[in-house]
């Protein structure tokens, strides 16, 4: 491990028994019949301190899965997880002193509580020095900018200053490691780019951030590097930039064109895959839409409106635009658009 | 700053934040005075109304229940009953509840032991038992005349003091065991019953089959109901149940060492499961 690595997770899986097995079942001695279902499959995976790292895949992936297993509340079926060092498979208690978790949103404080109030709490479990308390409430209050709204119930908080609130509280021990699971979702735009001006702060502080989202644009905004996990194993990883340049694309198309009456797709699609990579598919009576991925050397509209005339079909609509993570994203998980 | 430190101050805090919580939300307290005064009344009523007052009635109660001072009995056995439903629903659901919410796995990643989490509110709880004893022994006073002095509360409180540890133990088994339970609530009610009939909160235990009082005998908060009512009765009688005290203190401790242990077990299982913020 280097110094820099804050996370090391290698050979990780995890699998999880599926069905119920009754306690007349137990008694019996009856056969286990319960099948098994793997989560993460043999993960590898190393994160450094100043650094926002992205595990982006589509739901039921495994990524919060594998934020469980180094935030400690899971144990893995085998492989390895360290914190700062320290074995948080083996010594849960001792990586728990470098983590900052958020996990549940806004969920996670007590809303009868006042924003001062929940804090106070929370570092008392953190084991915060007492004297440091005050100083160090108020600097995460002022950081997350809830400082005006310091003694009111968390009832009356927005969800975006909730979920703030629980980003404050997870900063409050100065963990090494902040682990944020989907620390965007339900926030309006104004609240996610004000979230994201946050996270990039803390990784110029020094911090190692790991964050969960299904959101492509945002992992590419947010993320220094990303893994891409589908099926409980990381599929692609690397910066933003990398994976895009090696979809060996440098654009997509947005396609739309109007069948033929009775006419049938088949022939016209097979025809522009000559020329371009299909990403998505879909028809809307006979109204054929399509997401291409294109090569740079492609002059797509001569090819566009030389198969529209030979299979009869009118283009209705071409939008192009630069290759984005989501295009990484489905070119590299099998069911695309399962997002 | 030191584990042992870290610990205390967690706990400091977690009952602070327990208190915030009863104050914020008082329906509870208030509720449980109420009760405090109403149940009593009606089972007063109920024994005027099957003795019709008459001394054999009166007799063949006070051969069974060694008093026959019926209001202070009948007052002592709702007291005991009322606290210990507070313990089930408030420390005996807090796990659950937290799970509920959504903060039971925030708190579980803090470094702060499983000790603090399970009864680092338990403090706090000294309020409602506080509340359920005042309210019975103002209104013994106040309507049936009942003359508590000074000495009897001292005695009642000394109880309390002994009696608390057992109960908190009680109610940290109980939040252990609700986290793996689909219905806590009904599995409460069906506890609570058993309470009732088992520990003689409305009838000496004498009247049980045979089977029935040793379990009766063994438990908690017949120790507490029989202590309290040897407290009302004087200093004597007092003195012949202090053993009861020491049962109930050994008792707290085998009940906490029990609830730990469940603890650890099910949140090692929970763990390897994935069942920590589901259960």
């Amino acid at each position: 491990m280097t110094h820099s690595a804050a996370v090391v997770i290698a050979g990780v899986s995890k699998a999880f028994r599926q069905g119920r097995r009754t306690l007349e079942q137990r008694l019996r001695r009856a056969p286990d019949t319960r099948s098994e279902v793997v989560a993460v499959d043999g993960i590898d995976l190393e994160v450094s301190t100043r650094e926002v790292f992205g595990l982006v895949g589509p739901n039921g992936a495994g990524k919060s899965t594998t934020v469980r297993m180094i935030a400690t509340l899971l144990e893995p079926t085998r492989g390895k997880v360290e914190v700062c060092g320290v074995d948080a498979v083996a010594h849960p208690q001792r990586a728990r002193r470098h983590l900052g978790v958020v996990i549940g949103g806004e969920r996670s404080v007590y809303w009868k509580l006042t924003g001062r109030e929940n804090l106070e709490y929370f570092a008392a479990l953190y084991h915060v020095p007492r004297r440091e308390v005050p100083r160090r409430i108020e600097r995460v209050l002022a950081e997350m900018n809830l400082l005006d709204r310091a003694d009111d119930y968390a009832e009356r908080y927005s969800t975006g200053m909730r979920q703030r609130l629980s980003l404050a509280r997870a900063l409050l021990q100065e963990p090494t490691v902040l682990l944020l699971d989907e620390p965007t979702s339900g926030l309006d735009p104004r609240s996610v780019t004000q979230l994201h001006e946050r996270i990039a702060r803390l990784r110029e502080n020094g911090h190692c951030v790991l964050v969960t989202t299904h959101n492509m644009d945002e992992a590419d905004r947010l993320c220094d590097r990303v893994a891409i996990i589908d099926r409980g194993r990381v599929v692609r990883s690397g910066t933003p930039g990398a994976l895009k340049a090696a979809l060996q694309v440098d654009r997509r198309a947005i396609v739309r064109l109007s069948l033929r009456p009775g006419g049938a797709d088949d022939n016209l699609v097979s025809d522009v895959e000559d020329f371009a990579t299909i990403a998505e598919k879909s028809i809307d009576g006979s109204d054929l839409h399509m997401v291409l991925h294109l090569p740079l050397e492609v002059d797509l509209l001569p090819r566009l409106v030389e198969v529209s005339k030979r299979h009869e079909a009118v283009l209705r609509t071409v939008e192009i635009e630069p290759v984005t993570l989501r295009d990484v994203f489905l070119a590299a998980t099998e069911n695309g658009g399962r997002e | 700053m030191s584990n042992l430190a870290g610990e205390w101050y967690a706990i400091v805090a977690t009952t602070r934040k327990e208190l915030r919580l009863m104050r914020r939300y008082p329906a509870e307290i208030i509720s449980l005075s109420v009760w405090m005064l109403l149940l009593p009344i009606a089972y007063i009523a109920q024994a005027q109304a099957f003795s019709a007052d008459e001394p054999a009635a009166i007799d063949a109660f006070a051969r069974r229940a060694g008093t026959d001072d019926v209001v202070m009995f009948l007052y002592v056995g709702w007291l005991v009953y009322l606290w210990l439903t507070a313990v089930l629903w408030g420390p005996g659901l807090a796990l659950m509840q937290e799970r509920r919410r959504g903060s039971f796995e925030i708190v579980f990643v803090s470094p702060t032991s499983r000790f603090t989490l399970l009864f680092g509110g338990a403090p706090a709880q000294l309020v409602p038992a506080l509340v359920v004893f005042a309210s019975a022994a103002i209104s013994m006073r106040v309507f049936f005349g009942v003359p508590l002095g000074w000495s009897e509360l001292v005695r009642w409180f000394a109880v309390l003091l002994v009696a608390f540890p057992a109960l908190m133990a009680l109610g940290g088994l109980f939040a252990t065991v609700s986290l793996s339970l689909q219905d806590a609530a009904g599995v409460l009610q069906v506890i609570r019953g058993a309470f009732t009939l088992l520990c003689g909160v409305t009838y000496p235990l004498a009247v049980l089959p045979d089977v029935f009082r040793l379990i009766g005998e063994a438990l908690p908060p017949t120790h507490v109901i029989g202590a309290l009512r040897a407290a009302a009765g004087g200093s004597q009688e007092f003195a012949g149940e202090v053993p009861r005290l020491f049962i109930l203190l050994g008792e707290a401790v085998l009940l906490g060492i029990v609830a730990m242990t469940l603890l650890s077990l099910s949140v090692r299982y929970a763990r390897r499961t994935g069942r920590l913020g589901l259960f």
